[in-house]
């Protein structure tokens, strides 16, 4: 069983978020969001064999996950970002697909902590 | 924390950059914070707020904007007689070598390295002098 790498929480919700539950809600909404359309714009640059325009979006990816305590996504974006230019599509696919899992994971777990948030809040 | 007069323009791509750099500007005490998702709309506001006489003293730039880098929102500051002198700081995740060369031609006042933190924007602000 794969087991998600974190950062302590209470220590980002401090540092990243200024110790504000309100800001964290509304940055977790925001990305919520737009995920989406990213992931959708890097699945399609895998599709059309554009992996400058990949490691380009990877990198998007990347900064707005940086900002939550999950480790295994804000790694598998880097990858993408960094050695996309260099994979074949079929690496590339498989490395969406890991990334993909790791969102859904950190977006269960985001949906857990807004509760807690609202309370708190 | 005091109240800071001085007009801020954040412009990055990314809504959680932008939610995130307002609520640690006002943080640190500025009221006037404006935003522009992309750089056709960085440089709209920036020429407008010239226009009516509120220039911004601060512009606070993502570096890797998709569709057109920041580099080009940077040169129109430099280039545009009005708005030249106005204080930009880069954001970005990656301080490459060839980033860096690229910003500094461009007279760029500072780099910031992502992700933002309060007190990382604290310490670039002061030695601005913003």
């Amino acid at each position: 069983m794969n087991v998600t790498e974190k950062r302590d929480f209470s220590e980002v919700l401090e540092i990243n978020f200024l110790g504000d539950w309100d800001l964290f809600l509304q940055v977790t909404e925001a990305f919520k969001q737009s995920l989406p359309k990213m992931m959708t714009t890097l699945v399609d640059a895998i599709k059309a064999n554009e992996n400058a325009k990949a490691s380009e979006i990877a990198h998007k990816i990347k900064g707005s996950i940086a900002h939550f305590h999950h480790i295994d996504p804000v790694t598998t974006a880097r990858r993408i970002e960094e050695e996309g230019k260099g994979l074949s599509q079929n690496q590339l696919y498989a490395l969406y697909s890991t990334l993909e899992m790791q969102l859904n994971t950190l977006m269960l777990d985001l949906d857990v902590l807004a509760k807690q948030g609202s309370k708190a809040a | 924390m005091p109240y800071r007069s001085q007009s801020i323009l954040i412009v990055d791509d990314n809504s959680t950059e932008r939610i995130l750099a307002r609520a640690m500007l006002e943080r640190l005490g500025f009221s006037t914070i404006h935003e522009a998702e992309n750089g056709d709309i960085a440089r709209k506001k920036l020429s407008t707020a010239f226009e009516v006489g509120s220039p911004y003293n601060f512009v606070l730039l993502d570096w890797n904007m998709s569709g057109g880098s920041g580099l080009s929102v940077l040169r129109f500051i430099r280039s545009t007689k009005n708005i030249k002198f106005t204080k930009v700081v880069i954001m970005t995740a990656s301080s490459t070598q060839e980033n860096v060369e690229v910003a500094i031609e461009s007279q760029v006042d500072d780099f910031l390295v992502k992700p933002l933190t309060l007190d990382l924007l604290k310490a670039k602000i002061e030695k601005l002098k913003i």
